[in-house]
């Protein structure tokens, strides 16, 4: 290839990069004229465009597109002189024709071999003045658009007007519209005939142009930059050489601040505003409204927000779509529209706007929303949920079904949308991006889609993980949180379910996976000695798994290196990375991570109802309350009468206790803050009491805010947080919830109404040995919290973590025990089945008591039924006391008459 | 294929890899760096030895002999990487040592079925006779292709 070739090679790629910029605003201009919201100059600057690309063309001996612009651009010279009108007609043809120059000047070196003759002379009529009036008017109104088309395309024909796709379009509006008005809205009835070359021209469009434009400030500052890296790096190697410390400590801060500036700038480069996207949106509302005979009006906002540009290429085709979703299945036809009370014309709304590190899209539409009962009777249908499932969806949630795959609610398949692969491609697109999506839809009065994606790709907030040999990088948009577990909680929190780790986190079965497992590494089980062990809970939108690694996670910004061919091959790995030390790190694929290890399919689903099942026997049901911003309390649901809502006028002062009077009796109320360290009571009118039932006396425990009533899994730290009256501490959604020992509050702040201290010795029998008590309780607080109590009661205590082990222990005859303390839910034998078994050996006066978070009337029947003695809740401990105090001296009793 | 199998003329960098000498094409050497050792990635057949990051560009570093004869390179002081640009992409071979740069237009080419085994003779152009030793012209390219798709078992 000759020099002078490269030459004009470069001149060609400068031509196109220019003349599509022109282009672009000629069609924006162009239907701003039709609108009637055109700037003043709009006009002029169609013209110049038109004019600058017919000069370059001719210059590089493009002909065609020199002819096209030139006939162009005399059409525009009449408009711009007024001597000739706008008239949607006239637009739509410009519009074609600044398709048709567009493709051109995409596809440059073959732009000689397309056809322009369909074009050239219906513009030569327009600026001729004789153009359209001859064509006969016909009502299309009740034709269908692409049996129209088919019709006009087969009409030969040599008059001007009969060009074959826009005879239609050319005729009726001018019977229509009137001439003198500048800017009519495409009157409705007007079923012309699609404009195909808005079709064909789309990839086109959304090619990626292979150079952009920067503006000369921002090249001056890299060069700047630049020199300053040169400097900086002089002044390290000098510092070094000589051995100054100071100097090179100086040098690196400085290199430190420029390459972040450089960085910062290079950034800039990429960026590109948004209205370079939403640019061509209206467009294709005018298109697709003719289409669908709709009025449609768009708003455009936040045109200058920037985003990188291979973000804003590969956000082309979902917004698109999204907006002939919301014309097509979105807005009504106008007779639709205003007998439903609204405004015949619709409108479409797409704004921009940035926050923090990401750009909000949204397209919003007043429309008829989205009917979320006729969402789940589709997604139901296809198969996509089970209809208990869908019931259970809020109406929000039933909404977001659409972006399930093979979702499509069209009941008839139209041409514009609605072909069944729409919505989750393009969920599936944005969340490529790392972005993310949702919908808000308000039936009657339209939708709101929103897209939230980052800046750009190419930085990347991150999480470093550690495995024994390595360190791994996963994008922390996958990390939901981090979970770290010490040596005791760990056996509780981490189960073991047909030889596949589960997490038990907040009543969630996760599965759970060995990083360094996944990725083959040996296992030296070196996480067994640490005090404690870190997880990191995946999310990949279709499903979360946890993974351990060998220490606590950095957080890291990185950039992302594609892969070479020679690693590709491997699902679990989304590329590779250099991190702050200069190490290459490989980035994790969390989709491809839960893949190789075989997580989503059926095993993974089993696992998580097994979970369920598991679960069940731990979870206990918690009034939540608060009485002070930061402080959130925590008391047995078992234990609570009744809440009830009070003056603040009720709480009366008795000395140093506070009471409420109810109509025949008082009711003692504790205030949290005399008796445990907590922040005050913050004054209010209206107050909640608690009132608990606490071995057969009723207290109150006054609460401000009642959040909540949940059945939780808890794993309940017995260690940090304690004192009197507080059991112990659990964590829920992020913050610390302290659990209350109601009867020790009970007795510490009304001592005179639990008259019956512990110790009174009637816990010796009469050969004065302690009495022993058989106890069997799987969650180990509980069974750490209840053996303490006994044994600070004076009995004997052998606790069992299950039922089996509990009969083991029983039918071993080690006892004899006095009494059977067990809980009801418990795996492998739970209590009821060990009280079959006791009765079932014979033993019929061995007094067993039930403990249990269940307080209903059924389940106490039942326990009774399997022959327990004595039926209470957990917690109440003031009652345990004495219940086994009871059931012990009279069994006692029992045995010596 | 074939066509590119001819001998081709030139500047060649001498490669020791397990006592065999080895030529690649000069022109197609991008730079030689001496020992650095790659990180290796998880879940990789033994010829991938890992990335390396070369001022801020990821090359991945593939074992030569392992391709060639299923021995694996170990890393030593001698030891280099040659890296080289195929199919628009940058990677690097793990060798033994690299030594001279030899013209070899003027000595003997040889024919390659007398002396490699036919299971290798896919990876080599040609064969030369220098004075004090055989030298095995690479064929980049076809190297650089095993293990990917492009490569035609």
């Amino acid at each position: 290839m000759t020099e002078q070739d490269d030459d004009l090679l470069e001149l060609i790629g400068e031509f196109a990069t220019e003349s599509r910029e022109h282009l672009a605003q000629v069609e924006t201009d162009l239907l701003s004229l039709e609108n009637g919201d055109a700037e003043p100059d709009a006009i002029h600057r169609v013209f110049r465009a038109a004019h600058s690309v017919k000069g370059a063309a001719g210059f590089l001996d493009l002909n065609k597109i020199n002819d096209l612009a030139h006939v162009v651009e005399n059409v525009l010279d009449l408009l711009r002189n007024e001597k000739l009108e706008t008239s949607p007609d006239l637009i739509s043809l410009l519009l074609e024709s600044n398709d048709r120059l567009r493709e051109m000047v995409e596809d440059v070196h073959n732009s000689e071999t397309m056809e322009i003759a369909d074009l050239l002379p219906r513009l030569t009529a327009f600026a001729e003045g004789n153009a359209p009036e001859a064509a006969p008017e016909r009502d299309s109104t009740e034709q269908d658009p692409t049996e129209q088309y088919a019709t006009e395309t087969a009409e030969p024909g040599p008059e001007p007007a009969s060009a074959p796709q826009d005879l239609a379009e050319a005729a009726a509006p001018e019977a229509e519209a009137p001439q003198a008005n500048p800017s009519p809205p495409p009157p409705a009835p007007k079923a012309k005939a699609p404009v195909p070359r808005a079709e064909t021209s789309k990839p086109s469009e959304t090619t990626s142009s292979e150079s952009i434009r920067v503006s000369v400030e921002l090249l001056d500052k890299l060069m700047n930059l630049g020199g300053e890296l040169v400097l900086s790096r002089n002044q390290l190697l000098q510092s070094h050489g000589s051995g100054n410390e100071k100097g090179v400590t100086i040098a690196a801060t400085r290199l430190n601040q420029v390459v972040s500036e450089v960085q910062e700038s290079i950034m800039q480069t990429r960026m590109q505003p948004v209205g370079g996207l939403f640019q061509r949106l209206p467009r294709i509302v005018r298109d697709l409204s003719t289409k669908l005979q709709k009025k449609v009006a768009t708003k455009v906002a936040g045109n200058d927000v920037e985003l990188d540009r291979s973000i804003l290429e590969a956000l082309s085709d979902p917004l698109t779509h999204l907006l002939r979703n919301a014309l097509d299945h979105g807005l009504e036809t106008p007779d639709v529209r205003q007998k439903a009370g609204k405004p015949p014309e619709g409108t479409v709304i797409l704004d921009a706007a940035q926050t923090g590190g990401n750009v909000r899209i949204t397209i919003t539409d007043d429309g008829r929303g989205i009917d979320p009962y006729m969402i789940r009777r589709k997604a139901v249908e296809k198969g996509i949920i089970e209809e208990a499932d869908a019931d259970a969806l809020s109406d929000h949630e039933a909404v977001n079904l659409i972006f399930a795959a093979g979702f499509s609610t069209a009941e008839q398949i139209t041409e514009v949308s609605g072909r069944g692969v729409g919505m989750d491609v393009v969920r599936s697109n944005i969340e490529k991006l790392g972005g993310h999506i949702d919908i808000q839809s308000t039936l009657g009065k339209g939708t709101e889609i929103g897209i939230t994606i980052p800046l750009t790709l190419a930085i990347l907030p991150a999480m470093v993980l550690r495995t024994a040999a390595a360190r791994y990088v996963i994008a922390q948009a996958n990390v939901s949180e981090l979970v770290r577990l010490r040596g005791s909680d760990r056996d509780e929190r981490i189960a073991n379910l047909d030889g596949h780790d589960v997490l038990r986190l907040r009543g969630e079965v996760i599965p759970l996976l060995r990083l360094g497992n996944v990725l083959g590494e040996t296992d030296d089980a070196s996480t067994c000695r640490d005090a404690a062990t870190t997880i990191v809970v995946v999310e990949t939108g279709k499903l979360r798994y946890a993974l351990t690694v060998d220490a606590p996670p950095d957080a890291e910004e990185i950039v992302v290196k594609p892969l070479g061919r020679h690693l590709k091959h491997r699902a679990e790995f989304a590329g590779a990375t250099i991190l702050g030390d200069g190490c290459v790190a490989m980035i994790l694929d969390a989709g491809g991570v839960a893949d190789s290890a075989g997580l989503g399919g059926k095993d993974t689903a089993r696992l998580q109802e097994d979970g369920a099942a598991l679960d069940e026997r731990d979870k206990t049901s918690v009034v939540l309350f608060r009485n002070s911003e930061h402080e959130r309390f925590a008391v047995p649901l078992g234990l609570v009468d009744r809440i009830q809502r009070v003056d603040a006028s009720e709480l009366v002062g008795v000395g140093t206790r506070t009471v409420i009077k109810e109509d025949d009796r008082i009711l003692p109320v504790i205030r949290l803050e005399e008796a445990i360290s907590a922040d005050p009571w913050e004054d209010s009118d209206r107050a909640s009491v608690l009132v608990l039932r606490v071995h057969d006396q009723q207290i109150g425990v006054l609460a401000k805010l009642i959040e909540d009533i949940r059945t939780l899994d808890i794993t309940v730290d017995g260690a940090t947080l304690v004192e009197d009256g507080i059991l112990g501490s659990f964590q829920l959604d992020e913050s610390t919830v302290r659990l209350l020992d109601v009867s020790t509050l009970a007795r510490k702040t009304n001592p005179s109404l639990f008259t019956s201290e512990p110790s009174s010795g009637s816990s010796k029998a009469a050969d004065n040995r302690p009495k022993r008590v058989l106890f069997a309780e799987d969650t180990r607080f509980f069974r750490m919290h209840v053996q303490k109590l006994l044994v600070e009661a004076g009995f004997e205590v052998t606790a069992m973590a299950d039922g089996e082990l509990a009969w083991q222990e029983y039918s071993s005859g080690a006892g004899p025990f006095d009494l059977v303390l067990s809980d009801i839910q418990m795996p492998n034998c739970d209590g009821l089945e060990l009280t079959r078994r006791i009765r079932g050996s014979g033993n019929t006066d061995i007094p067993i008591v039930a403990l249990s978070s269940l307080s209903s009337e059924e389940d106490q029947q039942i326990a009774e039924n399997a022959g327990v003695t004595a039926y209470l809740v957990k917690l109440d401990d003031v009652g345990l006391i004495e219940a086994v105090k009871q059931y012990t001296g009279a069994a006692m009793a029992g045995g010596r008459a | 294929m074939t066509a590119t199998r001819r001998v081709k003329e030139g500047m060649f960098i001498c490669c020791k890899v397990d006592g065999r000498h080895i030529g690649v094409d000069l022109d197609r050497v991008q730079e030689i760096n001496r020992l650095v050792v790659p990180t290796p990635v998880p879940l990789m057949p033994p010829h991938v030895r890992g990335i390396v990051n070369l001022r801020g560009n990821l090359v991945t570093i593939l074992d030569l002999d392992c391709i060639l004869r299923g021995r694996r390179t170990e890393v030593g002081p001698r030891s280099r990487t040659v890296v080289f640009e195929s199919d628009h992409e940058t990677c690097g071979f793990l060798v033994d040592d690299v030594g001279d740069v030899v013209d070899i237009e003027g000595h003997t080419p040889e024919q390659l079925s007398g002396l490699v085994p036919p299971e290798q003779r896919r990876w080599f152009s040609g064969l030369v006779q220098l004075p004090d030793r055989l030298l095995l012209l690479l064929d980049v390219d076809e190297v650089a292709r095993f293990g990917t798709s492009d490569f035609e078992a």
